[in-house]
């Protein structure tokens, strides 16, 4: 009571934001904890009633939402190790030019423009891109001699289309924060790799990549937990189809609760969820922790 | 024999008061607003106009809401379960009624009140799409129904005819099974500019795409249903066992599969609009569609250089593939006031201006549209015979709770069929097991009574 009385005004200070942090965050999430016990059909709010974890056993044993998984991890995987390379290559690239102002100022913009598009822009501008008669993507292709490609029409590309929209938009993403860690780097190391006749892949090897560890991990950790939620381009580029190729896990999750209003399992869905994302952070956090060490 | 004498004469005079009954004028309700949850761009574009006529009429002021399709039935379900009564009219889909119903005021006292022309409504669309256990809950704001449209140049010219003979063993004409349309895919399918890509289709379903790729498999298996001489169904009425993945079905799914695979590249992932497009532009030699074509044939001519042809679809099995009604919202706070609203725009003599109206997304839906001078002056006479017999072959949409789940699962193992992940027999035992799940997540024996209801057992 004492230390409320000490501590009123700091309190009062932190007050908003708690009361904004517990009214948008943490209620609804206690709440969808809540449900995910529940048979709960939206357009039947009264008749919502206790099944204790039967929503939990239904998911796992739901072969769509473990297909969902699969493609979720294929798109993470091949979107963020496709990010990593050009990102790092990009930066490496930049290095040079982002040591003197004029330079940097030039290529900035152009390397955020991308990051500044709405995900929903990009679902429709590469919707037209991808047109399999009518598209640019197909027409460029064309006096090479390859295509046209149905890219999101057939199976076998329809995952690639989402991919490699991704990677256009955030590889400026990783290639701005590796950029930083490299810039971070002691020039005085790479001139002495110089004297050494380093040739760059060897400094890649030994310098960049063992002193921006923690800055890669940050920002795969980063682009993990965004990927796992990705749900814009799938809805404007796919719908999840052809098939069920491009149905990624939030999609999954999104068609139950807000197509189906199956809220209640919905609601477990996104618990499974949260534990695979602090799973995924926690192992994130190790590897800094083990870096700091 | 004075008994006798009364009842007669008090029969003569009910039945004389009941035809000379005048309904009652329509009210006026100053300064009212209702609101109306309508399909953005072509329903909001056709009602539109007559806001100003229904303020300087019934004193109402309507505010029209535009949802993208495709987000119609999601946000008013949100805003009808949670009641925040936003809207007092909502649009939506007959498929869909299992879920509204609930939300949705009966009508039958304001229709009895005021008459809508009801039954001036076609009868193809009047009972199964409005009624819900005997009562009227809605109005048919669009009659949308399948056409069998080809390109006549193609289908008449000697050369096409008789090499289609010579392959096939029957004469080149619109198909009368499913079977026969996979004959005039394989057909008329070419690289007619010779750059090494199929640029020209003999045929292509409505809608392909996922979201609602499952109709063109239902029209199919209706009519292998019909075919096998089996009445037409979702469900065993009695069991409540999908019929789905029966042997129609997997005929159905199979030559779905094959007609797609012998179309043009990138079918697969084709809106209405691509169809649409495809027939209209002469690359697709045959469309089922709905009837909006009907009114375009002076473009389709222009583009083409030929005549369109109309027929009844495949084994006449037909369905609506969507079709819009709209009704009154039970926590409409002016529900008398929403109801004249709709008495008005889809009443015998607005709709058909309605109807009429350019890109308004509506289909001729009542028998006063059929008759009207103006729409003969705009319509072939061939395709209003087409589409008012193929309004009497429809069958009804899967009305019962959970309709679009049941609907979303069967389109997703559709698809996946379709783009060959799996075959179509293991894409429909997967299908039906889904719609096994949902059934017993929504309680067998209501599903079971509300099936009933819904198709009218």
């Amino acid at each position: 009571m004492n230390w409320i009385r000490k501590n009123i005004f700091g309190l009062g200070l932190l007050a908003p934001s708690i009361i904004i942090l517990f009214v948008v965050s943490i209620f609804p999430m206690i709440y969808t904890f809540y449900i995910s016990f529940f048979n709960y059909y939206l357009p039947r709010p009264n008749r919502a009633y206790f099944i204790g974890f039967e929503n939990y056993i239904e998911i796992l044993k739901d072969g769509m939402f473990w297909l969902a998984m699969k493609n979720t991890a294929i798109f993470m995987i091949s979107s963020i190790g496709l990010q990593f390379i050009f990102g790092l290559g990009l930066a490496i690239l930049f290095y040079d030019e982002f040591r003197g102002r004029s330079a940097k100022a030039f290529y900035l913009p152009l390397i955020l423009l991308p990051m500044m598009v709405a995900p929903v822009v990009v679902g429709y501008v590469f919707r037209l891109l991808y047109l399999t008669e009518w598209g640019p993507l197909n027409y460029l292709l064309g006096f090479v001699g390859l295509g046209p490609y149905s890219w999101t029409a057939s199976a076998s590309t329809s995952l690639l289309s989402l991919v490699i929209a991704d990677v256009w938009q955030w590889t400026p993403f990783v290639t701005l924060v590796l950029l930083t860690g490299i810039l971070s780097i002691s020039s005085e190391l790479f001139e002495a790799a110089d004297l050494d006749g380093a040739n760059l892949w060897q400094k890649v090897r030994y310098i960049i990549l063992p002193l921006i560890t923690r800055v890669i991990a940050v920002v795969v950790l980063i682009r993990m937990l965004d990927s796992l939620r990705e749900l814009d381009k799938v809805y404007i580029l796919t719908q999840g189809g052809p098939g069920t190729s491009t149905t990624l896990v939030t999609f999954w999750s999104y068609l139950n609760g807000f197509k189906y209003f199956k809220v209640g399992y919905a609601a477990a869905m996104s618990i499974i969820l949260l534990i695979v994302t602090v799973i995924l952070a926690t192992g994130m956090a190790k590897v800094l922790h083990k870096e700091e060490k | 024999m004075k008994k006798l004498l009364i009842t007669f004469l008090l029969t003569v005079f009910c039945f004389a008061g009941i035809a000379n009954a005048k309904p009652e004028p329509r009210p006026t309700f100053d300064g009212v607003t209702v609101t109306a949850a309508l399909h953005s761009g072509p329903f909001v574009n056709a009602w539109g106009p007559h806001v100003k006529r229904i303020k300087e009429l019934y004193g109402i002021n309507l505010e029209l809401v535009g949802i993208p399709v495709n987000e119609l039935y999601d946000k008013s379900i949100l805003e009808l379960s949670m009641g925040t009564g936003a809207y007092d009219i909502v649009q939506y889909n007959p498929g869909w009624v299992g879920d509204y119903i609930d939300f949705m005021r009966p009508l039958d006292d304001y229709m009895d009140r005021w008459d809508p022309g009801w039954m001036d409504i076609h009868e193809g669309f009047r009972e199964w799409e409005n009624t819900y256990g005997g009562q009227r809950v809605s109005l048919t704001m669009d009659g949308d129904v399948m056409i069998f449209y080809y390109n006549k140049n193609m289908f008449e010219d000697p050369k096409e005819m008789a090499d289609f003979k010579s392959t096939y063993g029957y004469d080149l004409a619109p198909p009368a099974n499913y079977d026969q349309v996979l004959d005039i895919q394989k057909h008329f399918q070419r690289d007619t500019d010779g750059d090494g890509t199929i640029d020209q289709a003999g045929y292509s379903d409505p809608i392909i795409k996922r979201g609602r790729g499952q109709y063109p498999y239902l029209m199919r298996l209706f009519a292998y249903q019909k075919e096998a001489g089996i009445t037409p169904n979702y469900f065993d009425p009695d069991t409540m066992e999908p019929l789905i993945n029966t042997p129609e079905g997997v005929k159905a799914l199979q030559n779905y599969v094959d007609t797609v695979a012998n179309g043009v590249p990138g079918m697969l992932q084709w809106e209405w609009s691509e169809a649409h497009t495809c027939f209209m532009t002469g690359k697709c030699a045959s469309l089922i569609h709905w009837p909006d074509e009907g009114l375009m044939t002076a473009a389709f001519t222009a583009n083409t250089g030929s005549a369109m042809g109309f027929a009844d679809v495949p084994s006449k099995a037909n369905m609506t593939c969507g079709g819009w009604v709209a009704g009154v919202t039970a926590d409409s706070a002016n529900p008398e006031a929403a109801y004249m609203v709709l008495d008005y725009i889809l009443g015998p003599d607005v709709s058909t201006h309605v109807a009429l109206y350019p890109g308004g997304g509506t289909d001729l839906f009542r028998q006063s549209h059929f008759d009207s001078a103006v729409v003969k002056m705009i319509a072939p006479q061939e395709y209003l015979d087409a589409f008012d017999s193929a309004i009497g072959d429809i069958v009804g949409e899967l009305r019962i709770p959970g309709g679009f789940e049941y609907y979303d699962s069967l389109d997703i193992q559709v698809q996946k069929a379709l783009a060959g992940e799996i075959s179509a027999q293991e894409a429909l035992d997967q299908a039906a097991e889904n719609w096994k799940k949902i059934t017993k997540s929504l309680g067998a024996d209501k599903q079971k009574e509300m099936y009933a209801k819904a198709m009218g057992y």
